[in-house]
């Protein structure tokens, strides 16, 4: 069973103690969407992916995986979703070869279904030459590709990734978010909901965003439409021609253009408006013989958006 | 519950009894896996060689020699399984439940399509299927050993053998309880041994000495596995007349009556 809106948490409330993690969250997903769940340390991030995943139950309210209760019936809820939770540890007497067989054959899989599941989700996640060494021996980069290949192993309709590039070293962080990248480029039905505290992560894998904080929902939309509800965005220009104080200066009387400067060999340009005024932007760029051969968002613009909301919250 | 067929062309399973029972299978299977793969075994397995091997020598070392009658021999040799027993519950099961929160695979395992009453189903098994072999292997070596010695074997080996499983099934039992509600698997490893060795000593002995019936407690019913031979070793010891009903039925009721806690424990356990 699918619905538009695979993932839903309404009404969750979880309580630690006189703690409260999650506070009246309601939340839906939409269908094929890559939602990202931002907020700060102890804002009920990871919480609510527990209760989502069964490791937890709420104090009341209810998390629903396609209508189907988690809590009172996760056996079912649970059937095509694939998770990363923290970061999990793995048998390490096993190889990963193993470790795909015994959970393929928990989720009832055939041996030849184990088998090609196992190589194909091996060679994505660049694991196909450790696959019959044991995980005892593996560094954390390479358990938490291991920890991403063992959630796509029964081809899940649903992912649920708990902070996924935590704990690893640069170079961990961006061959996961490569792997992540392909996962949400090449697949037909999959919904994502990954939590992360790192905005450049979502603002570069995610689609949607949702942002909690002190267990509460402070707003969930599509990236491009958070961001555009600022009244200015600011880009990065990159020219093939060397960027100067005159080129700056032309860009700064076009229309719509609040300012513009020299930044890190190219021009950051603030503008009022949104997608349709970056496009003209673009153009009017074009026009003044200004070859644009690079034009990127800010990464600062949803820390921005965040940390207002962050600060309205409190 | 229906079978569904997804993308990949495999199709999911139902939640029926025979995928519990077929779950529970892999997770023993895993759990046997990792007995085998891991140091405990080869702890364990040293342990066992070692007891044998002192029962049988030592008595040549020391000139004497085993005894030529059947029974007596059987006796001596039965006469460590309880404390055998106890220390496998201690080494194995202890740990069995509470590893997967202290080792962080709880993170994958339970996020999974799997009920945790197949999984506890799965590592009790597995504590069993482990256990018996071990206990089978001890029994044969001293059937061998009789055979060899006393040129035949008492056929209350058998009966000895019966109650040792049942026995370990009890001490399983306790473990897993102890394990599903443990942090750490050294504490319940801990707990488990320390319950097993000295708090059912205490209490059955305090119990004893204020005329308080004391059969019920595991370590008092354990005494069957030896005393179910009858033999007196020449009048020293009063022979101890063994009633295999009330006996198995304390094994089966400690066993499943902690089983059953553990199980309730453990479901409700939160990550």
């Amino acid at each position: 069973m699918t619905s538009e809106y695979p993932i839903e948490l309404i009404n969750l409330r979880k309580e630690y103690g006189t703690f409260v993690a999650v506070d009246d969250l309601s939340l839906k997903i939409k269908k094929n969407s890559f939602t990202g769940l931002l907020g700060p340390n102890g804002a009920g991030k990871s919480t609510s992916l527990k209760i989502l995943t069964n490791l937890t139950t709420p104090t009341s309210g209810a998390v629903e995986i396609n209508g189907i209760n988690v809590t009172k019936n996760s056996w079912e809820a649970l059937l095509t979703v694939g998770t990363v939770v923290e970061t999990p540890e793995f048998y390490l007497y096993l190889t990963p070869r193993e470790t795909f067989r015994y959970l393929g054959q928990l989720l009832g899989m055939s041996s030849e279904s184990i088998k090609y599941e196992t190589d194909t989700i091996l060679e994505k996640v660049k694991m196909t030459q450790w696959a019959d060494k044991k995980l005892g021996t593996f560094s954390k980069g390479m358990r938490q590709r291991i920890a991403l290949g063992q959630a796509l192993l029964n081809n899940p309709d649903i992912i649920i990734l708990d902070e996924p590039t935590s704990g690893l070293d640069p170079r961990g962080m961006a061959e996961m978010r490569e792997i992540l990248k392909t996962l949400r480029s090449g697949s037909k039905d999959l919904t994502v909901l990954m939590s992360s505290h790192m905005l450049h992560e979502v603002s570069d894998l995610c689609d949607h965003v949702a942002m909690v904080d002190h267990g509460k929902l402070l707003v969930h939309d599509e990236i491009d439409r958070i961001l555009g509800d600022s009244e200015s965005r600011t880009v990065i220009v990159k020219t093939v021609e060397k960027p100067d104080n005159a080129m700056v200066e032309k860009i700064s009387e076009v229309s719509n253009v609040a300012s513009a400067r020299l930044y890190d060999n190219g021009i950051e340009i603030r503008f009022k408006g949104g997608k349709s005024e970056q496009m003209n932007l673009f153009n009017t760029l074009a026009n003044m013989n200004i070859t644009v051969y690079s034009m990127s968002e800010d990464s600062n613009a949803l820390e921005n958006k965040y940390l207002s909301l962050i600060k309205d919250s409190r | 519950m229906s079978e569904t067929q997804n993308s990949n062309n495999y199709t999911r399973m139902n939640g029926g009894i025979v995928t519990y029972l077929k779950q529970s299978y892999v997770v023993m299977k895993n759990e046997i896996v990792k007995f085998t793969r891991g140091k405990k075994m080869l702890l364990f397995t040293a342990l066992i060689f070692l007891v044998l091997i002192l029962l049988t020598a030592v008595p040549y070392i020391l000139g004497e020699g085993l005894s030529d009658n059947a029974t007596e021999l059987a006796a001596s040799y039965s006469s460590f399984i309880a404390l055998i027993v106890l220390l496998f519950a201690t080494l194995f099961a202890s740990t069995s439940l509470v590893s997967e929160f202290e080792e962080r695979t709880a993170l994958i395992l339970f996020t999974r399509p799997v009920k945790k009453s197949s999984i506890l189903l799965g590592k009790l098994t597995a504590s069993m299927v482990i256990g018996i072999a071990f206990l089978a292997f001890y029994y044969v070596f001293t059937s061998v050993v009789s055979l060899a010695v006393a040129g035949s074997v008492d056929a209350t080996l058998l009966t000895s053998f019966g109650l040792a499983v049942l026995y370990l099934f009890c001490m399983v039992g306790i473990a897993l309880l102890i394990s599903s509600v443990m942090k750490k698997g050294s504490t319940a490893t801990i707990i488990t041994f320390v319950m097993s060795l000295l708090i059912f000593s205490i209490v059955s002995t305090l119990l004893g000495a204020y005329d308080v019936e004391n059969w019920w407690l595991p370590d008092i019913a354990s005494g069957a596995i030896y005393d179910v031979f009858g033999f007196t070793f020449g009048g020293m010891i009063p022979a101890v007349t063994v009633d295999l009903v009330q006996t198995s039925g304390v094994f089966i009721a400690w066993g499943l009556i902690t089983t059953l806690i553990a199980y309730f424990l453990f479901k409700r356990r939160s990550f």
